[in-house]
């Protein structure tokens, strides 16, 4: 890792020099030529020859300029525009002997034009009342630039590595094309990498209401960013999307592709895909996330998983079309329809062997299995939801969805136990075939009312419905042979036919005007209350059908230990009251907001249960007091910094399921045959979470920082735990006890900094965590405080050299240890440490190389697993519509599918197929058209 | 629907008719995209400086003053910190105003008392209440809701008293002159059994005793989601007050209980409110919030009038920005008044960037941050500036976070 960060660091810095040549400076001040007097927030802008932007800022308010690190020894341009006045155009070079130049610029108002709103010189950026608005216009740059290149040139926004966008520090949640999410999708890329920059007129960035507080009275409502991306007139309809066809070596292919069409009210997407390359496809809408316009991918998003386990043959189709039945650009008026349908399928093989060390009171013992698994899935579904929105007060969400799957698999397993000499001990030989058929259906609606004319009609209330019917049918054969006792011996041949069908409604209201109802006008002292109520109704039956082959009348009988039909009712009513409470402060300079909320609720359940096994014919009633709180608060600091600070804490109960109570013991699979425990007691779990974060908001500050830590601390009382009895011939028998009490806790902690230095970008990102889990457990009747830990560690550091290189590096280190406190029993650990350098060369407009390298290091593995691949593309045909792609995956064929696993019982280490080396060639064409007129791009 | 048309109509029949028989106003010319810049020192004469001396006490420059006969009375409505200065700049004394609520101040020079109207924070009011509370005013049980203080200015001790509610206060009414109160109240109830609404009263011993501009308070009328009113802007004359009207470009002159129109700014098209709407309003809040979002530029009041001899003061208050603009009647220009930039004489300090200062006795007053000076006063260190004495001193000491000065101007004829 060291190496490679210091020939990074040493790359870098070359790099960085090589980019700070330029020690040209111009200052100066615009007036009106009249009057002599200054220009505050004239525009003036810097152009090189080529008319591409170099720089450009606004007068301050004695309408002073200055640009610092200009290029000497190159032709420039000097624009200088304020609405009303004529433009000011004017070209100058810079060299070492006049390395700064000093202007001072009358402008003349427009008196040819009375309206003087014509703006001849074209203004990147400038200020309309609050809105940033930035001018593709005046970007010069490919013709073929899509939106998320433009912004990458805008000074005081940055695009993350993970795609996140802020805009001087903050993040911005929301964007928009012509005030609605493009294509009703909720992933802003498909706008930000597929819309090119000439089909935008212009990007506004706005504050607006956070409307995600607006159910609060006593809460001021923060601002966020929103981006905006209005298109031209003309463009307001078109096309665009892709079609991809690939095949290489090992008979590997892959094709995928997605065509989406929109006009002012209308969107219909449809997409398809299919591959053997363990490249997901997934459902329509990550289709057109996927098949971005976008040339940049330095991440290698959507390529071979070579992590997968096994190989999948994966096909996905699907459509969605979307109406609206008013046109508006307002982000916060919808009416609108959208209909969905999505096809998949998938077969995956797996195969794999696994050695496991297992720890138990007098013998360890090792255990060797191979395993194979296929399985093949197909899938539909189809939704449709319609929303209607009159303002951001009022909203309307009417949903449908229904979902068929078909599965069949087939696996194979042989198990073999062996004691700490490695003598055998027993042997189990299964095999399985499985078919599955499940059909789903939901059905919910949403409406929301939060009225500042009647404070009485504030609600959010959601009601659903779901049906769900599962049949399978399954025959396990399960061979065991114990050499310790061979009287122990057990042969099975199994079928099971299952048919389930489950059914839930649910209502959920939270109704704020209660203390308007309560108290009129009278505001109780600025504390809010909000009325719950959450009822929920499930029904769960399930007939299953168990029986055994008779090798002596060479048939199937009926196992009645394990035949029983069975009818779940549940009710949950959940009333509770919500107080908050919020203390506002705004200076000049900074703002303050404390907001404290606590809610009462208490839980009432009854559970009915039915079954034909007498035993499991319970009825229960439970009531919980379940109370949380929450504490808010957030400090900002105009124009610097951001904080934010929040404490919760919540009190929840688990009690034991009927299946945990009276269990139905199959003893098919002897290495875990698990017994009930009628005398289980509820769970409570206290539940303390905080999180803080603070994050730059420098408008012109040359890093952009933010740093978050998060923890959770989980107080189990009686939790659920296993007491498991090992036999030394392997079998395990597993019974459900309530342990002592137990602590889990968990810290998440991340920070990124972001540098821009000129076109070029430096971003480091770094995010961990640390997990620890306090837990009870008795093994062959010892018991034993097992303490489970793990770190992670994220380092990501990436570079862009315009957009000519990218350079990326990351770490990632993770520790995970189980420590037992029980005599006899053994402790383990396993460290995973992972490191991947990634580099993408754009070496001229049209041909860019990708390649990525990661080595893995693992405690329990001897060999370093490396994984190389490389990519080269050319983008062709006119607009880089056609494109060709050659990967090679795995070129030094080193790579194997290990995972480890450590958990109370020991340590565990998999080996399974997956792919191997192999060379693919993929051609992709992109149509595209966006507007009638194409005479404008 | 015919009948709102039908109301509408006979809405805009008066307003032409009382147009027509008033005097034609005055018709002038204005492009706020083109008001153009000029230097502070045509219009304006510095006549004194005055360092705030408040050795103890942070003063903002986020205030409202009030000039009083004997004061100078500033409110700082982000610290909430009513802070009383001499006219000399020496601090008196402040009083918290946090604990009271977020005040409405009124200075009623006539009695020298300085009177809050505080909403009773203990109560939540919503529009429709507030209309309600309105209309049954005198009731009791309805002045719980505000609550009134005041402080007499004639007494040194500067105490803030707690006073019974004043009903003018609940129905948002303003002094005129005299006796007489005006209220502005353009709410809209779609279901009011009363239709009849005016958008100026004036009043006297809580009674309306003249009203102008009628409009039908119900349906989807053009005022239903704008939360309107007009104000009055002061003269030398008490009862001389300019005023103007929501969606219309024209100002008034009330002369005691008559109003005629002075001046008609005519603005481009892309200002002007769409005919439209006038007859059809806004459909929604939505519909209302959306086409305030898409035509930021369109006119929607003036204020601060201030009609000054040569010189013609207003801001507009557009759908979503705010510019002031000073006309110079002798050259028949517009300037935009945060254009109106001040050269070196007045050391760079600008007066007019947020709209005219507090007027009182021929003088307008501001209250201009430390830094300000301090800035103009390094960067022409090296040339031989004279300053006045009360400015040297001030230089002597003074640090970016020293308090604010009090600039005293006047605009020249």
């Amino acid at each position: 890792m060291l190496r490679y960060l210091f020939l990074f660091i040493v790359f870098f810095g070359v790099a960085s020099a090589m980019s700070q040549v330029s020690n040209g400076k111009i200052s100066g001040i615009v007036i009106d030529s009249v009057s002599n007097t200054t220009l505050e927030l004239a525009t003036i802008s810097i152009f090189a020859k080529d008319s591409t932007l170099v720089n450009y800022q606004l007068t301050d308010k004695y309408g002073n300029f200055s640009f610092p690190k200009l290029p000497l020894n190159r032709e420039l341009r000097l624009d200088v525009s304020y609405v009303g006045y004529r433009s000011y155009k004017r070209h100058f070079k810079l060299d070492s002997i006049k390395p700064a130049q000093s202007f001072r610029i009358a402008l003349p108002v427009n008196i040819d034009d009375s309206n003087a709103v014509v703006i001849r010189s074209v203004v990147p950026i400038r200020m309309n009342g609050d809105t940033l608005e930035i001018n593709p216009a005046a970007f010069k740059m490919e013709k073929t630039a899509v939106a998320e290149e433009l912004l990458n040139q805008v000074p005081g926004i940055t695009i993350w590595a993970d795609g996140t966008i802020t805009v001087n520090g903050r993040p911005v949640p929301k964007i928009l094309v012509d005030g609605k999410p493009f294509l009703s999708q909720t992933d802003p890329t498909i706008a930000t990498q597929n819309l090119p920059k000439n089909a935008i007129e212009k990007i506004q960035v706005y504050q607006e209401v956070d409307r995600t507080k607006e159910q609060r009275d006593n809460t001021e409502q923060d601002s966020v960013y929103t981006m905006n991306i209005k298109l031209k007139a003309n463009k307001k309809s078109g096309y665009f999307g892709k079609a991809g066809l690939g095949y290489g070596t090992d008979n590997r292919y892959e094709s995928d592709g997605s065509f989406q069409l929109y006009n002012k009210t209308n969107s219909l997407s449809i997409g398809g895909g299919t591959n053997n390359i363990n490249k997901s496809v997934g459902s329509i809408q990550q289709m057109l996330s996927n098949n971005s316009f976008r040339k940049i991918n330095p991440n290698n998003f959507n390529v071979s998983s070579f992590g997968r386990s096994g190989i999948s043959k994966t096909f996905s189709l699907g459509a969605v079309y979307t109406h609206d039945f008013v046109y508006s650009e307002n982000g916060s008026r919808y009416n609108n329809i959208s209909s969905n349908y999505n096809h998949t399928g998938n077969n995956n093989f797996v195969s794999g062997n696994t050695v496991q060390e297992r720890t138990t009171k007098d013998f360890s013992q090792f255990i060797e299995s191979s395993n194979s698994n296929n399985t093949d899935i197909r899938g539909y579904s189809a939704g449709i939801t319609y929303t209607k929105s009159n303002s951001s007060s009022k909203n309307l969400n009417l949903s449908a969805n229904s979902n068929f799957n078909d599965s069949r698999s087939f696996s194979n397993n042989f198990t073999a136990v062996k004691d700490s000499s490695k003598a055998l001990q027993s042997t189990n030989e299964g095999n399985s075939d499985s078919r599955t058929n499940s059909r789903s259906g939901n059905i919910s609606l949403a409406l929301s009312n939060f009225s500042n004319v009647n404070p009485l009609t504030r609600f959010n209330l959601t009601v659903s419905g779901n049906f769900n019917n599962n049949q399978s049918e399954r025959n396990t054969r399960s061979i065991f042979n114990s050499y310790a006792n061979p009287a122990a011996d057990t042969s099975y041949n199994r079928l099971y036919n299952n048919d389930q069908e489950s059914m839930g409604l649910n209502f959920n209201l939270n109704y704020y005007g209660l203390r308007r109802l309560l108290f009129r006008r009278f505001n109780l002292f600025g504390v809010d209350l909000n009325l719950l109520q959450a009822f929920t109704y499930d029904q769960n039956k399930s007939y299953a059908i168990v029986n055994d082959y008779d090798s002596n009348a060479q048939k199937f009988m009926v196992n009645n230990g394990l035949t029983n039909n069975n009818k779940l009712q549940t009710i949950r009513y959940t009333p509770g009251v919500v107080f908050q409470k919020s203390f506002n402060k705004w200076a000049a300079r900074y703002s303050r907001n404390v907001s404290l909320s606590l809610r009462l609720a208490q839980s009432i359940r009854k559970e009915m249960n039915s079954s034909s096994l007498a035993i499991r014919n319970v009825d229960r009633s439970f009531s919980f007091f379940t109370p949380s709180l929450g504490l808010n608060y957030n400090y900002g600091i105009k124009d610097k910094m951001m904080y934010n600070l929040s404490f919760g804490f919540n009190r929840n109960y688990t009690y034991p399921a009927i299946d945990q109570l009276y269990t139905i013991t199959d003893s098919i699979n002897v290495y875990n045959v698990r017994f009930g425990n009628p005398d289980l007691k509820n769970t409570r779990t206290d539940n303390v979470n905080f999180n803080f974060s603070v994050n730059k908001r420098k408008p012109k500050a040359k890093y952009e920082v933010n740093a978050s830590v998060s923890g959770n601390m989980a107080y189990k009382t009686n939790p659920i735990a296993d007491s498991v009895i090992n036999d030394i011939s392997g079998k395990r028998l597993q019974y459900t006890i309530n342990a002592k009490d137990g602590v889990d806790y968990s810290l998440n902690y991340s920070a990124n900094v972001s540098r821009k230095i000129r076109k070029n970008s430096l971003q480091l990102q770094y995010s961990g965590t640390i997990g620890n889990n306090r837990s009870t457990h008795f093994i062959d009747g010892i018991i034993s405080n097992n303490r489970s830990r793990s770190f992670t560690h994220n380092v990501n550091l990436q570079y862009s050299l315009k957009t000519l290189l990218i350079l990326k590096l990351a770490e990632v280190v993770s520790t995970y240890s189980s420590s037992q406190t029980g005599s006899g029993l053994s402790s383990y650990k396993v460290t995973n440490s992972s490191t991947q350098f990634g580099a993408t060369v754009n070496y001229s407009k049209n041909l860019s190389f990708n390649t990525t390298v990661s080595t893995t290091d693992n405690s329990n593995v001897s060999n370093t697993v490396i994984l190389w691949h490389a990519f080269s593309s050319y983008r062709f045909l006119k607009g880089k519509q056609g494109e060709l792609k050659f990967s090679a995956f795995d070129l030094l064929k080193k790579f194997q599918n290990i995972n480890t696993n450590t958990n109370i019982d020991g340590t565990s280490t998999t080996i399974t197929n997956g792919l191997q080396q192999y060379f693919l060639l993929t051609f992709a064409y992109y149509p595209r058209k966006f507007g009638r007129k194409d005479s404008d791009d | 629907m015919g009948i709102f048309k039908r109301n509408y109509c006979c809405f805009f029949f008066c307003c032409l008719l009382s147009g027509r028989l008033l005097a034609q106003p005055q018709k002038l010319y204005l492009n706020p995209a083109t008001a153009g810049p000029a230097a502070q020192s045509n219009f304006i004469e510095i006549t004194r400086f005055i360092p705030i001396d408040a050795a103890t006490e942070k003063i903002s420059t986020n205030t409202s003053l009030f000039i009083t006969k004997n004061y100078w009375v500033a409110y700082d409505y982000i610290e909430k910190k009513l802070s009383f200065f001499t006219k000399q700049g020496k601090f008196i004394k402040f009083i918290a105003m946090k604990k009271y609520g977020e005040p409405v101040i009124v200075y009623d020079s006539k009695a020298e008392l300085l009177k809050f109207n505080i909403k009773n924070k203990n109560y939540t009011l919503t529009n429709n209440d507030l209309v309600a509370i309105r209309a049954h005013y005198a009731k009791k049980a309805n002045q719980k809701y505000f609550k009134n203080y005041e402080i007499n200015l004639k007494e040194e001790s500067l105490q803030i008293k707690r006073t019974t509610t004043d009903p003018y206060f609940i129905i948002n009414a303003r002094p005129f002159y005299d006796d007489y109160y005006y209220r502005s109240d353009m709410s809209i109830q779609p279901r009011a059994k009363d239709t009849s609404g005016y958008e100026l009263q004036l009043l006297e011993d809580h009674k309306p005793v003249k009203s102008f501009f009628p409009f039908n308070r119900t349906g989807n009328h053009i005022f239903r989601y704008a939360n309107a009113q007009m104000y009055l802007s002061d003269t030398d004359t008490a009862y001389i007050k300019y005023t103007s009207r929501p969606f219309s470009p024209v100002i008034y002159k009330m002369n005691k209980n008559s109003i005629s129109p002075v001046y008609e700014i005519v603005l481009p098209l892309e200002n002007a409110m769409p005919s439209s709407r006038f007859i059809n309003g806004f459909k929604s809040k939505a519909d209302w919030d959306n086409f305030q979002n898409s035509n930021g530029a369109i006119f929607f009041s003036f204020n601060s009038i201030r009609d000054m001899g040569r010189h013609l003061f207003f801001g507009i208050r557009f759908l979503r920005n705010y510019e002031s603009f000073l006309y110079d009647k002798n050259t028949a220009k517009f300037y935009k008044s945060k254009m109106i930039k001040a050269d070196s004489s007045q050391y760079n300090i600008q007066l007019l960037q947020n709209g005219l200062g507090q007027y009182a006795d021929s003088h307008y007053y501001a209250l201009i941050p430390a830094q300000s000076f301090l800035d103009f006063y390094e960067k022409n260190k090296e040339k031989k500036i004279v300053y006045p004495p009360e400015l040297e001193r001030f230089f002597k000491t003074a640090t970016k976070n020293s308090n604010p000065v009090m600039v005293e101007y006047k605009i020249k004829d």
